[in-house]
């Protein structure tokens, strides 16, 4: 939970779509839907904010506590992770 | 030898064969893909004798023609091709893509039945402006269960997939007519689903179709992307739910009132 996030890799772009947004890899030529708390979580991924810092971020954000949207947190930044849009800061 | 000049897809295509009962055939299944008098010289020419294992009875011959016609035109339009169904009516014109098989074909001919126009059963072809449609009225292909559930099954078509003219189900688009999408419907047929309109995410929906994008001479997949954003910015999204076609295409006609 003390890991950083991560950033937005350089492959992805991004645009906003009323209040969602859509994400296009460059590497694959696929495009992305982000649900709410994933789109959250991208805003708030600049390579130093710990997915601890986020929870305590979002969770403030919706008035809940923490530990209700913790695995839900952590469980979408390892999606992000594991489809290339989030990277590690270099 | 002789040429039956076609217009789909924004491409201009001539189809040089022998005059005889095939090209024949070929016209007049592929009837709503004939160009006008005034089309222009054509982008492409498709030779029979430069296509492989053209053989069988005539009507599998004409099939594999208009089939080759298709191909080359989709292959070489500039516009974003889209798999999809797109069908269009007094409020404008809805694009409903889907992988092979989820039964776009068969709910295109239904919304023709139900008074919409066929604008394709295969590809929705978008060029500038964004939302602009070019028609692809290609034969639609259906199944015996499908040609059954429509009304129009006949013992002599057999069990397979038949091309049948796009015009046997109701109207067409001309080639040459533009259409505007005002939507983009994702369609979902479920035994006994209730038929109906409800909201997805657009964000979703631009996803949708860009993994149903069909290779053609057209954008990269991220100009796709972008423009397939701004589209998806400007129109209505919904999923439709359906279990008989006829079904789904009366909401379809009512969306587009």
């Amino acid at each position: 939970m003390d890991t950083p996030v991560g950033r937005l890799a350089d492959t992805v772009r991004v645009e906003e779509l009323d209040d969602e947004l859509t994400l296009f890899d460059v590497r694959s030529g696929t495009a992305v839907a982000l649900n709410r708390t994933a789109a959250d979580i991208l805003a708030l991924a600049d390579g130093a904010t710990t997915v601890s810092d986020v929870v305590a971020i979002l969770a403030r954000s919706y008035a809940v506590e923490p530990s209700a949207i913790a695995d839900d947190v952590l469980a979408a930044v390892r999606e992000l992770t594991a489809a290339g849009i989030l990277v590690p800061e270099a | 030898m002789e040429v039956v000049r076609f217009h789909t897809a924004g491409v201009r295509v001539d189809l040089v064969h022998p005059a005889g009962t095939v090209l024949d055939l070929v016209a007049r299944v592929g009837t709503a893909m004939l160009a006008g008098i005034d089309a222009g010289p054509p982008d492409l020419v498709v030779r029979s004798a430069d296509l492989p294992d053209l053989h069988g009875d005539d009507s599998r011959v004409a099939s594999l023609l208009l089939a080759a016609v298709e191909r080359g035109a989709l292959a070489a339009t500039p516009a974003l091709a889209i798999h999809a169904a797109a069908v269009a009516g007094p409020g404008g014109c809805l694009v409903l893509p889907g992988r092979s098989g989820v039964g776009k074909s068969t709910l295109a001919a239904a919304a023709q039945q139900e008074g919409l126009v066929l604008v394709s059963d295969e590809a929705a072809c978008f060029t500038d402006p964004v939302g602009t449609l070019l028609p692809h009225p290609r034969p639609v292909a259906l199944s015996r269960h499908s040609r059954r559930l429509l009304g129009v099954d006949s013992p002599d078509d057999g069990d397979g997939e038949v091309g049948l003219p796009g015009d046997q189900f109701g109207a067409t688009a001309r080639p040459e007519s533009l259409q505007e999408c005002v939507g983009v419907v994702l369609p979902r047929r479920e035994r006994g689903a209730v038929a109906g309109l409800s909201t997805i995410g657009r964000s979703a929906a631009v996803a949708e179709l860009l993994a149903s994008r069909l290779a053609t001479a057209g954008p990269s997949p991220e100009r796709a992307w972008q423009y397939l954003t701004r589209l998806v910015a400007g129109v209505w999204v919904a999923r439709l739910d359906y279990d008989h076609p006829r079904e789904g295409a009366a909401v379809l006609a009512r969306a587009l009132g």
